[in-house]
């Protein structure tokens, strides 16, 4: 478990109901890597951006089409998903009514955004190191509201610490602030944002927070609910390892104040068919009891692919049947055995990944490949890089692009990522080839 | 954008080549050097043999959103977050450069990212001064130190090629560097959202090794231009003639914008009127064609022009003017609804009203009811005047020396407001310049010396269409800018432009606000004098051979020389 996100109470699991869970809870690595849908020979590492999807997500994505296919069978209700969204939210400790199955972290936190009461005047707080489609619906809520906009851009390289993020974004509040947004764990440079603390400061400052969880779900064996934040949009293409097309929104709908004290924030659903013709919603919970469901009136949203939601929803099934603690686990260590092989061969001075500060270690290994430190704004090089790798040795990973604190310079960076279906073995091949081609080109 | 216009589509079917398109008038055609060359018109036929990374192409329907958006020209592809050609921060831009572009070399040569560079360490020369340059000096990181620095390293009176090319060759724009021959990363010192635009500026082009052996703008210069387009300079006579050819080292399959059918096209610089119909194309302010006569307040929708506004001389004119009250004086003497009327037939064009701002109509930042707006109507007012030039201590009379040239109708407006400026006691001395003395005078560089001039009527287009709040207010007013010929400087101002530039990723109406504190500031001290707003000339005359004829609005509404060819037949199309 990370240390930044911490569990308040451990959630309830689904009780197996054959030996498969027991068998998958026991099962080696390498017989768990054998339920992917991998290409033979790859080894990929680029789950940041996409994942792979266990066989037998695909086949429930199969499954579910055809059983709806011509069929004369009322699609509406199905694509409430009530029964998928309490079993997504369970692993997580939240309840159904604060679970939205959305079509990727994007929609999810367009929805959000969009969804804010946000006024002219008022203030948001993000950071440059967020995903394009947190920057630009926020940018579209600035030219609609006439809101303002704070970019910040966070720290990068082996030694920062999570208190000098805490304390940029400290800085950056004025009475004006209504929002902090940030990611769970970064895109660019893999860095664990210390989200609880940044929640806090929200709190003690009577912010909405809403998170860029992409990473998040897959990875984590948290408790969204103890995080403290509002709303948290997550991928389930992504750690997942649903189909791509798979999104999951946290949305918090009542109040735990061990977790977050502060009312509600209001949310207008955009995309919606349940919201209300005439009238409104009833008044928010103030309380650990929901006044509404309002999962519902994000979720339905006219008719939509019922087999998405089954199948995102057996992905998430066979996560709770290897076991969310175990696999995140196994996640890190195969991120830090990277972390280290990277060092080894670049040096502390080509990451721009923490490092130094565990609680802001993710996975993500984010890094200069090349020799020359200016080869780091070269997109080309890390452009060419990335596509030999893939073509010429079949091990995927992306480049990443952010800006870097006091440069003038858009900074490119190699990114790796591993994930279950991973090995040490793999990592090792990966960044040795990595490597080699990073001095060839360099 | 929104106009009734119809224009005639260009026809698609394989058109017939050949032929010499010829072009008559009294425009500008004294500098082709694209690092120094004016906008308009000379940039209708510099397009033709210097191309720049994005462009605009030629649009027949002027509703269409590609008739004012920048499309890929030496660049593969306009560069956009999409492309991964622009950061999340907006102050970076990779572009990639299209393989096939060749210079007119012998042999031919590859056009390369470090060209760019060339081409834009030539704009920020201290020698002569480039249009354009405030955008990029104000926008691109470190252009600003760069052109200072090269300024002070390289005085311009009796500076040499050799010197320029050698502190060009010691220095860099950190902004500015090639990651190898196809790759240019440009770095902006703040988000600029309309920053594609100012690539399009035929001062962004790019410029081979070979023109570091001549100064910028120098007939020697002129007698070595190198082209990577469809068409090269056979023939220049600065002031008098160009005739262009075909370029043999152009491959149409390497250029997405510019066609070439006619084989050569000459330009000769004379007088206006019959001489210029007889030809093709006027060369000079764009005639209308006589059928578009009734559509008129249609075109009025489109991006109108700044055609006529007085120029103080505050560098080394008469001391008189540094008083506001006198130029307030001469803003409030000038009867500019009895110009309108006067001027309308010698500009010529589309139609031509009363200025009552900076900014015409139909550009940024919109006319709304925060508008900044002249303060007075367009009739003089004599009273006023005359009280204010009492109390700066003129009332007994002052003298001031006007230029203007012999052309585009600047007679009329020199005589029309030199008689306005008489009634309220200011004496006018006309003096008529040629080309060369009035650039020398107006549009150089004061190199010590006064320059003989207190006011001078000059006319400004928009450089771009679309997110355009700076085309107007920076170049003129910004202390130091290229535009700025009167020398106006006012440390406000300069701060309000900051503004208005910082504010450029805002949403739109306080950008707008940002933009019209600069216009009202420079209103209040009257900077300027806008005297005229015309409606751009669509579609324009053409004669009887023309076909095809396709206007590029971004450029003037100027036709796309390239796009149009000839029907031997000679009958009107």
């Amino acid at each position: 478990m990370t240390q930044t996100l911490t569990r308040a109470h451990p959630p309830a699991r689904p009780s197996p109901a054959d030996g498969r869970a027991r068998s998958l809870r026991d099962a080696s690595w390498e017989t768990i890597k054998g339920l992917f849908a991998l290409e033979p020979g790859a080894i990929h590492l680029n789950t940041g951006t996409v994942g792979a999807m266990p066989h037998a997500v695909l086949e429930e994505h199969h499954r579910v089409t055809r059983e709806w296919t011509g069929g004369l069978m009322d699609v509406y209700r199905p694509t409430q998903f009530p029964e998928y969204r309490a079993l997504i939210g369970r692993p997580y400790g939240v309840d159904g009514d604060e679970i939205v199955i959305t079509h990727n972290a994007t929609e999810g936190i367009a929805r959000v955004i969009n969804g804010l009461d946000l006024h002219a005047g008022d203030e948001v707080v993000a950071t440059s190191h967020e995903c394009y489609s947190v920057l630009s619906n926020f940018n579209l809520v600035r030219n609609r509201h006439g809101i303002a906009l704070k970019v910040l851009t966070p720290p990068t390289g082996y030694g920062v610490s999570a208190e000098e993020i805490v304390a940029l974004f400290e800085e950056a509040i004025t009475p004006r602030t209504r929002v902090l947004a940030f990611s769970a764990i970064t895109l660019w440079t893999g860095t664990m944002m210390p989200v609880r603390a940044l929640c806090d400061l929200a709190q003690r400052h009577g912010l909405i927070t809403v998170i860029d969880g992409a990473l998040v779900p897959g990875m984590l064996d948290c408790d969204l609910r103890a995080l403290g934040a509002d709303f948290i949009a997550c991928s389930g293409s992504k750690y997942q390892c649903g189909p791509l097309g798979t999104g999951i929104l946290y949305v918090r709908n009542k109040v735990f104040p061990e977790h977050n004290p502060l009312p509600l924030p209001t949310l207008w659903p955009v995309i919606s068919t349940w919201y209300p013709m005439v009238g409104d919603t009833p008044p928010r919970s103030t309380t650990s009891v929901e006044s509404y469901d309002v999962g519902d009136y994000l979720q339905i949203a006219g008719s939509a692919s019922i087999a998405r939601g089954a199948a995102l929803a057996k992905a998430c099934e066979m996560w709770d049947e290897i076991g969310r603690d175990r696999i995140e686990r196994r996640i890190f260590e195969l991120g830090e055995y990277a972390r280290e092989r990277i060092l080894e061969r670049f040096g502390e001075q080509a990451m721009f990944s923490p490092g130094a500060d565990e609680r802001l270690r993710s996975p993500l290994v984010a890094f200069n490949p090349f020799r020359r430190p200016e080869d780091a704004w070269n997109v080309k090089k890390v452009h060419e890089l990335t596509e030999r790798l893939a073509a010429e040795h079949k091990v995927w990973i992306r480049w990443t692009e952010f800006d870097v604190r006091d440069s003038p310079h858009q900074h490119y960076a190699a990114r790796v990522a591993p994930h279950i279906f991973n090995d040490h073995e793999q990592v090792d091949r990966g960044i040795a080839t990595l490597a080699r081609l990073a001095e060839e080109i360099s | 954008m929104t106009v009734a216009l119809p224009l005639r589509p260009a026809a698609v079917d394989a058109p017939p080549a050949g032929g010499t398109l010829r072009l008559h008038g009294p425009g500008d055609l004294d500098r082709l050097d694209p690092a120094v060359a004016a906008e308009a018109p000379v940039a209708a036929v510099v397009r033709l043999f210097s191309r720049q990374l994005v462009t605009y192409a030629p649009q027949a329907n002027l509703r269409n959103w590609q008739a004012i958006a920048p499309v890929p020209d030496v660049a593969v592809d306009v560069p956009s977050t999409y492309n991964a050609g622009v950061g999340a921060s907006h102050r970076s831009y990779v572009v990639h450069l299209r393989q096939g572009v060749l210079w007119d070399t012998s042999p031919p040569r590859a056009v390369t990212a470090h060209d760019f560079v060339r081409g834009f360490k030539r704009m920020a020369n201290p020698v002569t001064r480039s249009p354009a340059l405030t955008y990029f000096t104000s926008t691109i990181r470190g252009m600003a130190d760069f052109r200072a620095g090269f300024a002070a390293a390289v005085p311009a009176a009796g500076a040499t090629a050799e010197q320029l090319a050698a502190y060009q060759a010691a220095n860099e724009i950190p902004g500015v560097f090639a990651l190898d021959d196809e790759t240019l990363v440009i770095e902006l010192v703040r988000p600029a959202p309309e920053f594609v635009n100012v690539l399009a500026l035929t001062c962004a082009s790019a410029a081979p090794a070979e023109y570091d052996a001549f100064l910028p703008g120098s007939p020697e210069l002129h007698r070595n231009l190198r082209s990577n387009g469809p068409y090269r300079v056979a023939r220049f006579a600065p002031g008098a003639e160009l005739v262009l050819e075909r370029n043999p080292a152009w491959r149409r399959a390497a250029d997405p914008v510019r066609r070439a059918h006619v084989d050569r096209i000459e330009v000769t610089r004379g007088e206006g009127g019959p001489d210029q119909l007889a030809a093709d194309l006027a060369w000079t302010s764009p005639l209308r064609a006589p059928r578009a006569a009734r559509s008129v307040q249609a075109g009025t929708a489109l991006s109108h022009a700044l055609a006529s506004y007085l120029v103080f001389n505050l560098a080394d004119g008469a001391p008189a003017l540094r008083d506001v009250r006198v130029r307030r004086a001469v803003a409030a003497a000038v009867d500019r609804a009895a110009l309108a009327e006067r001027c309308a037939e010698p500009l010529g064009g589309g139609a031509v009203c009363a200025a009552d701002r900076i900014v015409p109509p139909h550009n940024d930042p919109r006319a709304g009811d925060g508008a900044s707006r002249a303060g007075r109507p367009p009739s003089a007012d004599r009273e006023a005047a005359r009280s204010l030039l009492a109390e700066a201590g003129c009332a007994g009379g002052l003298s001031l020396t006007a230029v203007h040239r012999d052309r585009d109708g600047e007679p009329v407006v020199a005589q029309a407001y030199a008689a306005d400026l008489e009634r309220v006691g200011i004496r006018v001395r006309l003096v008529e310049l040629d080309d060369d003395a009035y650039r020398r005078a107006v549009l150089e560089p004061a190199t010590g010396g006064p320059r003989g001039w207190d006011l001078t009527a000059r006319s400004r287009v928009a450089d771009w269409l679309h997110r355009n709040g700076r085309v107007f207010l920076q170049p003129l007013f910004e202390t130091g800018a290229s535009a700025n010929c009167g020398g106006y400087s006012d440390p406000v101002v300069d701060g309000l432009i900051e503004r208005a530039l910082e504010a450029a990723v805002e949403p739109r109406a306080k950008l707008d606000a940002a933009w019209l504190e600069v216009e009202r500031r420079a209103l209040d001290d009257a900077a300027v004098v806008p005297l005229l707003f015309q409606a751009p000339a669509v579609p324009r005359r053409r004669g009887p051979r023309v076909r095809g004829a396709c206007p590029i609005p971004a450029r003037g509404y100027a036709d796309d020389l390239a796009a149009l060819w000839l029907d031997a037949s000679g009958e009107d199309a």
